[in-house]
């Protein structure tokens, strides 16, 4: 057996290895810390959205759009922090065993899954908003109907755009991470291919 | 960059190497995967509290960066086909038959290791590197006794093929 080891560790030692590039290592590292606080800042802004129209329109508003808006930044703050917590594996590096690492893998995979599947279901979420939104505006004659006309417009004109968008992008995330889920355990039984 | 991390990472450098190598085929993967796993063992050695010796900190750090790469590059190839530019070809570097013969049989002995399951490709790889099977059982979270029992039919395989 000694002998089998030792013409292994023999041809394993006479690989030919290439080299890291430091330089390129410190600015990959700045690279991954600055996309990593942009996305964390970016969550942070679009909280700032319905902060600014409560601030600004407050006293234009009426109660009901006024309690709407609020009740989404509500779930949005929540949002936003359950998002950051599930990022905080992504940058980077485990001191751990593997074995505890695969499953942290696995859980993080899984993480960003739950992410895209709620990107991807707050599409439909706020199609009904809007809906029951605007409903809400007609049935209690809030606005004269062609000012309500013209504001579902203006929103339905924005949101057939962003949406669809939002929809196809979230798809390919949740294709994306299936597929690293099923290359994992693949890896893991020994059948990538 | 601290000097000490520069230390390290020359001290190491032909390791980890090695094991981007067992994990990526595709010298352009490789040498991505290799700065990756650099960066990685810099940010960790910050927390480096000497429980074990650096070269098994290093190795664990690495084959846990390694194995994050691999899942997340899942939409590419795992074999080194699709690349224009690939690892020079042992013939390109032959002095001699046996120098020729010897690159060929790593390449076999490489190409039969990324086929394992990542538990048994890490602990060939450390084996190789020179751990023992404490420090292996230690770095992939099971027992010696397993850890020896994974190498010896391992190395069985890989004698097998070269």
């Amino acid at each position: 057996m000694s002998e089998h080891q030792d013409s292994l560790s023999q041809l394993w030692h006479n690989q030919k290895v290439e080299q890291a590039d430091l330089c390129e290592v410190t600015k990959k590292w700045r690279k991954v810390k600055l996309k990593q606080r942009f996305y964390v800042a970016l969550d942070f802004f679009s909280l700032s959205i319905p902060f600014a129209i409560l601030w600004v329109k407050a006293e234009q508003l009426d109660k009901f759009t006024l309690g709407l808006i609020f009740a989404v930044m509500s779930v949005s703050v929540v949002m936003v922090f359950y998002i950051t917590w599930l990022r905080r594996f992504s940058l980077g590096w485990s001191n751990v065993s593997t074995e505890q690492h695969i499953q942290q893998l696995q859980k993080q995979i899984q993480n960003n899954i739950k992410i895209a599947n709620l990107s991807l279901h707050s599409v439909w979420c706020v199609v009904l908003l809007l809906m029951v939104f605007y409903g809400t505006l007609y049935y209690f004659q809030v606005y004269p109907p062609e000012k309500l006309v013209e504001k579902m417009l203006l929103s339905g004109a924005i949101n057939a755009i962003a949406l669809p968008c939002i929809w196809v992008w979230a798809s390919r995330r949740k294709a994306r991470f299936n597929k690293e889920l099923i290359e994992l355990n693949h890896l893991l039984d020994g059948s990538a291919s | 960059m601290s000097s000490n991390f520069k230390d390290v990472l020359q001290q190491h450098a032909a390791l980890l190497g090695r094991v981007a190598a067992t994990y990526e085929a595709n010298f352009h993967l490789r040498q991505e995967l290799l700065q990756e796993i650099s960066l990685a063992v810099w940010q960790a050695m910050e927390k480096f509290k000497g429980d074990s010796s650096v070269k098994t900190y290093v190795l664990r750090v690495a084959h846990n960066k390694a194995i994050t790469h691999v899942a997340y590059h899942a939409k590419q190839p795992r074999n080194d086909s699709y690349c224009e530019v690939e690892t020079p070809h042992p013939s390109q570097q032959a002095s001699s038959d046996v120098h020729f013969a010897q690159q060929q049989q790593i390449q076999t002995m490489l190409k039969e290791i990324r086929k394992m399951p990542i538990q048994t490709r890490q602990v060939v790889t450390m084996s190789m590197e020179g751990l023992s099977y404490d420090e292996i059982a230690d770095v992939c979270g099971i027992s010696s006794s397993n850890a020896g029992v994974i190498l010896n039919r391992a190395r069985k395989v890989l004698m097998e093929s070269i």
